[in-house]
């Protein structure tokens, strides 16, 4: 490695340590309990936190993924990728955090409930 | 940093060579495909970009770009699937092409690891575009820390790697 080559990898390493650090900061400690569920980029609906388990079967021609929602955070039980990559993301409950399964295009968010959105396109 | 076989190649020595880089390049991909370590997608170490580094020594820049994009194709063929095919494609073909320009413009003050750490972080954020666009969404780059890190420590893992197998094949000579 030359002097530049450890400039670089230091330089990359430190912002996106800043940009975890920014991350961590900016999102709330609080629980946040909105979940929206997207499929392909279209909206598939809104869900929020609730004392029972949720379960909500996902089959779309892409593939069918099996979510389910309690009190304490959102997670993927089933789905039928090849990866499972998004069951091993395990439970989240902050806002900002994603779970995303490529092959199935099934994207989970977790929403703000007390921060307004100026606007959103689909 | 000398190349010592560039200009001893024959133009059908060339052709096998590509041929064989390609098809080591798709074994590497499918079995870094078989573990995944981290639990984010394209959180991967890059071991198949091996090839395409040292192709940069054995042949040129250009037919980096050949090799890097006919590995992409053949792993989506065999192992990958349609879904994953647009990720790998573009992934890899513009971290290739930010790499020979990097390998061009910087060549006194970056070494090989430095061209691969360069490569495995835009691959990562190439990827990560290509995703957003499919998705039609920007939540996806609250991964974009993590997988800089993870670009950045495996793209210096595979150019420790490409330079200790140069060194050790005279690929270069020091």
């Amino acid at each position: 490695m030359t002097f530049w080559d450890k400039i670089l990898f230091a330089f990359l390493i430190g912002i996106s340590a800043f940009g975890l650090l920014f991350q961590g900061l900016c999102s709330p400690d609080t629980q946040c309990n909105k979940v929206k569920i997207s499929i392909d980029g279209e909206l598939y609906g809104l869900y929020e936190f609730s004392d029972r388990t949720q379960k909500i079967d996902i089959k779309t021609r892409f593939g069918e993924n099996i979510v389910k929602i309690d009190k304490t955070g959102v997670w993927v039980d089933e789905a039928s990728c090849k990866d499972k990559l998004d069951i091993k993301v395990g439970k989240i409950n902050k806002a900002g955090q994603v779970i995303i399964c490529l092959p199935n295009r099934l994207m989970i968010e977790l929403q703000n409930s007390e921060r307004k959105v100026d606007g959103v396109t689909y | 940093m000398k190349f010592a076989y560039k200009d001893k190649l024959t133009y059908s020595k060339k052709i096998v060579i590509t041929a064989f880089l390609i098809s080591i390049g798709t074994v590497l991909q499918i079995c870094e495909n078989l573990f995944n370590v981290f639990s984010i997608p394209g959180g991967k170490l890059g071991i198949a970009n091996i090839v395409v580094l040292v192709d940069f020594f054995l042949i040129g820049s250009k037919n980096a770009l050949i090799v890097a994009s006919m590995r992409a194709v053949m792993g989506c063929l065999l192992f990958g699937g349609v879904s994953a095919f647009p990720y790998s494609f573009f992934g890899a073909l513009c971290s290739t092409a930010v790499m020979i320009v990097a390998k061009n413009f910087f060549t006194r003050k970056l070494s090989i690891v430095g061209i691969s750490i360069i490569g495995g972080v835009i691959h990562n954020l190439t990827q990560l575009t290509v995703a957003s666009i499919i998705f039609g969404s920007f939540a996806i780059y609250t991964y974009m820390p993590v997988l800089t890190i993870i670009g950045a420590i495996g793209g210096m893992l595979t150019g420790y790697a490409t330079k200790i197998f140069c060194e050790k094949t005279g690929l270069i000579e020091l």
